[in-house]
């Protein structure tokens, strides 16, 4: 497997939210992450991200015109490129892997205190 | 859409949005666009706060021009390219640097009365250490850049050598007097050196001593300030390249034949 350089917990939801987007620029990317973060955040940590991630050549970038939406101003589309969506994807199994790890240990918790207090109503 | 505002927010708004569109970066303007658009809460601050990101975001990429490589997942033929460029750009930033030191050096000399060899210690201490570094730095330029020759027919471990020695040819030394003790102790003596002229000045002036002739307070401090700006420089050009190796080193390691797999593979 090619290593990857690791993407840090922020970078690795404005990338998922450029890789799972059709139309990726400024507002819809917030809108996304916030949504997976599930907390308000500000815009700008958002474009230093993007910035980040487009100098690692993980994602790129490109001027499209603008709409009546916007006032006929350009906006910046973002598109995720091969070496990130390895990043991602490399992240991702990590994630994968801790959660079940976590998710084991939880259920053996739960267990235990179950049967812990299984145990104190019997007696 | 705008949201209804009291006419002073109003009016905060749009003196925080001229401003910002005219000291962003162009190549950061879609961000303004991008937030004229959503208006979310405390819109004069998020404009204030991404406009400042941009201007540190573009003066990184000014400073460490090796953050940027891959900016635009480039062809190999343009990374190639633009490595070559860091390596040069890299260079450059070292001889300006020891260019900008010497000036210094000897236009404070002017200032300390020539009294005891002063004058001749304050120049010629300075001069040995820099002719030094000025060598080592050719030697390493030059070994570096015999290798950009031809570079298009190179094969792919010739290309290996050149990064290789384009990364041994950085300015990458650590300070550390327990390990180079000779260059460690040529770094704080330039260090020293450069304050000395001024402090010295400084010392006599609380000893009672008369500022010398043609000499004001505004020249002392501006030479303390050019002596912290060339110290700013100096820390600045080894992040530099300390970052550049970084990029070399991944590059010598991505063209490593053991991770490379064949094409039919």
């Amino acid at each position: 497997m090619q290593r990857t350089a690791t993407l840090e917990q922020f970078e690795q939801l404005v990338l998922a939210a450029v890789a799972t987007l059709d139309d990726a620029y400024g507002v819809t990317i917030h809108d996304r992450v916030q949504e997976f973060s599930g907390r308000p955040l500000k815009f700008g940590p958002i474009y230093s991200t993007l910035n980040r991630l487009e100098n690692k050549g993980y994602i790129t970038s490109w001027i499209v015109e603008g709409t009546p939406k916007r006032g006929g101003r350009p906006k910046r589309n973002y598109k995720i490129e091969p070496a990130g969506d390895r990043a991602l994807r490399d992240s991702a199994r990590t994630a994968d892997r801790v959660f079940g790890a976590v998710k084991t240990l939880w259920e053996i918790s739960s267990n235990g205190t179950e049967t812990a207090s299984g145990n104190t109503h019997a007696k | 859409m705008e949201p209804r505002l009291r006419p002073a927010t109003r009016t905060l708004n749009k003196i925080v949005e001229t401003m910002a569109q005219f000291v962003i970066p162009g190549r950061r303007l879609e961000d303004l666009w991008d937030l004229a658009q959503a208006h979310p809460p405390a819109y004069a601050y998020q404009l204030a706060d991404c406009t400042v990101r941009a201007i540190i975001d573009e003066t990184e990429r000014a400073l460490y021009p090796a953050i940027a490589i891959h900016r635009g997942a480039p062809r190999p033929e343009e990374k190639r390219k633009r490595l070559n460029e860091v390596s040069r750009m890299l260079s450059q930033s070292v001889w300006l640097w020891l260019l900008g030191a010497m000036v210094y050096i000897y236009g404070n000399a002017e200032m300390i009365p020539d009294v005891a060899h002063l004058r001749l210690f304050a120049v010629a201490v300075p001069s040995v250490i820099l002719a030094m570094a000025v060598r080592f730095h050719l030697q390493s330029w030059t070994t570096a850049a015999g290798v950009i020759v031809a570079q298009e027919s190179i094969s792919l471990e010739g290309y290996r050598q050149e990064l290789r020695r384009k990364k041994e040819s950085l300015f990458l030394e650590d300070f550390s007097p327990s390990k180079f003790p000779l260059r460690s102790g040529a770094v704080v003596l330039t260090v020293m050196l450069m304050c000395f002229p001024p402090g010295y000045i400084v010392l006599r002036w609380s000893a009672g001593d008369p500022l010398p002739s043609g000499l004001s307070w505004v020249g002392i401090w501006w030479r303390v300030a050019m002596a912290l700006v060339l110290f700013a420089l100096f820390l600045c050009i080894r992040k530099s390249n300390k970052l550049a190796a970084e990029v070399f080193q991944q590059e010598i390691d991505a063209l490593d034949p053991a991770r490379i797999k064949p094409m039919s593979a």
